[in-house]
């Protein structure tokens, strides 16, 4: 059974499932902000290290300029000036490109990176120490290349320049000053920048891990509960459940063995009542049997007699005695015949279950009435239809329906004036595997208000009998789970059918041995 | 004439077959048939005899097969075997004149002597018609003349009488009389009517055994 809680941690599932995107989606939002914000200053810390190595070379340079600038006032031949003017000529190229390109960062070819405000300030002030400096070293070197070189204008120069250079130094620190400063201000600002990051990303996490991953777990483990709970419980149900199939299993069996019990019981019983019907029929048939018995005997008698007669003559004719003896022995087999065909309908029998060939049982029907309709008058016929399946069921039982409705439509014939009686049994295929058996007469017949009643016990048409015949046979043929139907048309035809199943009777036997 | 015959005639092959064998047996003559039909169709009596029909038979039972040869003429003494002698059907074959009922199981003797019997009565009986058959030839040929002379002795009148009522001489009466007396085979007055009162008495002779031999 599912618990409505589990339910809701379902939805709770979901609700999780969603804080986790949101909280990934924090987290990636962290990293790119790392992106974003550490990169470009980090670009940037790259660069500072060139710009304070070039703005500390300026000093560097500056007093080489005006160290060139001295030894080029000091210098004692032509060669030597050459060589310092050349020197100064260098020096204060480099110098001022380098200066050129500190004070205009956003200028090829330029340091990459821009000066703050502070910067800018200190290089405005450092201008016009720089400008004079510049000024006067481009004048050393032009008024060197002069063929006649004014002594005191270099003298000037040279005092302007290392004049101004002391200043140049104190300013040119400041800004070197200024530079490691802003860039030492960056690196701390990007370390505080990347803790913050990362706590946040450990806050991140920590809040995946509280939020997320904690109820998470709990709800899985509650959920594993609920599930040992939902096997046990699922478990528990099989077993009892189990428990219940087998005493259903059994009481199923009990009744199977009970109905088996009972259908024993009841073909017993049917058996003993059809035996009663046929005792009785035996008792009513009495007369024509032994009419018929009497045939075969008196014959054995004519022919003894005959044999005694010749026998005792002069000159006996064995010939003819041993013809007439022959005569007498299949006589008398015939005579054994009748009698064993009469003791085998009556002896009592356990209630067989057997295969029967429907034409056969109908052939020895036959034979039992043949003689009995000569007597009558009745013209008895056989109509066997061919490919019938074969029935289970007791065969003696079978015949006994028949012998009942053949003794009736020969009453029914007795009764009536038909210029020409007869009676049909016929065999018919019905479906598959049913077989009809019918048994039709042309005599007086049974009127319309009477045909639903011919089947009750004591009800009876005829003036000898019990009445049972009908009654017996409709239980013997339900005990074969058949079925009847009587048609009449008084004075002209009447029809007597029942359609016995060709399976029936073994399934009824069967059902008690699979389950 | 010819030799005796028995016809049997019984649907039941052992019966009938049995039948046959024991009247062989004491010597009679016997022709079996299996049914009605089979009998008509091949009876015609050339001799004395007697039938013996079973009752029952599918068909034509064995006492409508009898009432059909009385009805043809062609009659003689039966013997019906049953096994049912009921009263209705006894008051039916007495009114045809049947001569016997033998009731299954039977007296195989008995039979036999029955049967012998009824042949004697039916040889009896066909000599008496023979007999009867040969004075009434002897009257047929006698000429009018000599009948009315016949018709007037016998009714006792005298030859002068007789003379005065045919208008003829009493020499011509003497003389048709003595020729009458001769042609009838007769000596006497007697003897003449006897015969005469003999045959006008009986003008079918009875085929009950018993009542003729009582």
């Amino acid at each position: 059974m599912i618990d409505p809680a589990d339910l809701a941690r379902d939805d709770s599932a979901g609700h999780f499932n969603r804080r986790f995107r949101t909280a990934l989606v924090g987290v990636a939002v962290l990293v790119l902000l790392d992106e974003v914000v550490i990169e470009p200053p980090l670009l940037r810390l790259m660069t500072d290290a060139p710009v304070i190595n070039v703005a500390g070379r300026q000093r560097m340079l500056s007093q080489r300029i005006a160290k060139a600038a001295l030894a080029l006032d000091a210098a004692r031949s032509e060669e030597d000036r050459r060589r310092h003017s050349a020197e100064l000529d260098e020096v204060l190229r480099t110098w001022t490109t380098a200066h050129e390109q500190l004070r205009r960062r956003d200028r090829p070819p330029s340091l990459p990176g821009a000066n703050s405000a502070t910067v800018d300030e200190a290089f405005d002030a450092l201008e016009p120490s720089f400008t004079r400096i510049r000024e006067a070293a481009a004048r050393l070197i032009r008024d060197e290349t002069l063929a006649a070189p004014d002594p005191a204008a270099i003298h000037d120069d040279q005092r302007t320049i290392l004049a101004l250079e002391g200043s140049y130094l104190v300013q040119m620190d400041r800004i070197v000053g200024l530079f490691e400063r802003e860039a030492r201000a960056r690196v701390d600002w990007l370390v505080w920048t990347k803790r913050i990051l990362t706590a946040l990303v450990l806050v991140g996490l920590g809040g995946i891990g509280q939020f997320i991953l904690r109820p998470a777990t709990r709800l899985i483990e509650r959920q594993l509960a609920s599930l040992r709970e939902a096997r046990d419980v699922l478990e528990h149900r099989v077993r009892e459940r189990t428990l219940a199939l087998e005493a259903a299993n059994r009481d199923l069996e009990c009744e199977v063995r009970e109905r088996t019990r009972a259908d024993e019981r009841q073909r017993t019983l049917v058996e003993q009542l059809s035996h009663v019907g046929r005792t009785t029929t035996i008792g009513e048939m009495a007369s024509g049997l032994a009419h018929e018995l009497n045939q075969p005997l008196g014959a054995i008698a004519n022919y003894a007699e005959g044999c005694l007669v010749t026998l005792s003559a002069p000159e006996p004719n064995v010939d003819a005695a041993k013809a007439a003896l022959e005569k007498i022995l299949s006589t008398t087999l015939r005579a054994g015949q009748i009698v064993k065909r009469i003791r085998r309908f009556v002896t009592r029998h356990a209630p067989a279950r057997e295969r029967i060939e429907p034409n056969r049982l109908v052939s020895e029907v036959e034979e039992f009435f043949r003689d009995e309709a000569r007597r009558r008058g009745i013209g008895l016929k056989v109509e066997l239809a061919s490919d019938l399946p074969w029935l289970w069921g007791d065969p003696i039982q079978i015949q006994q329906v028949l012998v009942n409705l053949v003794r009736n439509a020969f009453e029914s014939l007795s009764h009536a004036q038909t210029p020409e009686p007869s009676v049909v049994i016929r065999t018919e295929r019905a479906g598959a595997d049913a077989v009809s058996f019918v048994v039709r007469d042309n005599g007086e017949g049974i009127p319309a208000e009477r045909l639903p009643r011919v089947f009750d016990a004591y009800f009876s048409t005829r003036d000898e009998g019990m009445g049972m015949g009908l009654s017996i046979s409709r239980t013997i043929v339900e005990g074969h789970h058949g079925q009847w139907v009587v048609e009449s048309e008084p004075q002209v035809c009447t029809t007597f059918r029942f359609t016995l199943p060709s399976t029936g009777v073994e399934d009824a036997g069967a059902h008690g041995l699979h389950r | 004439m010819q030799e005796p015959t028995v016809y049997i005639v019984d649907d039941d092959a052992d019966m009938r077959d049995s039948l046959g064998f024991l009247m062989t047996t004491v010597g009679l003559r016997v022709a079996i048939f299996a049914s009605a039909s089979e009998f008509l169709a091949a009876f015609a009596p050339k001799g004395p005899g007697c039938l013996v029909f079973d009752v029952r038979m599918p068909g034509m039972s064995g006492l409508d097969l009898y009432e059909s040869l009385v009805a043809r003429g062609e009659a003689m003494p039966v013997i019906f075997i049953t096994a049912f002698a009921d009263v209705p059907m006894a008051i039916r074959a007495m009114k045809s004149g049947a001569v016997e009922f033998v009731e299954k199981p039977f007296n195989r003797q008995d039979l036999l002597d029955r049967v012998l019997r009824a042949i004697q009565v039916d040889t009896q009986r066909r000599k008496l018609i023979a007999d009867r058959e040969a004075v009434r030839k002897r009257f047929q040929r006698l000429t009018k003349k000599e009948r009315d002379v016949l018709e007037l002795v016998l009714s006792g009148k005298p030859n002068k009488s007789i003379s005065s009522s045919l208008e003829i001489t009493p020499r011509a009466v003497e003389m048709r009389r003595a020729n009458l007396m001769k042609k009838l085979e007769v000596t006497s007055l007697a003897e003449l009517v006897r015969l005469k009162v003999g045959l006008d008495l009986a003008a079918e002779p009875p085929l009950n055994g018993r009542t003729m031999l009582s």
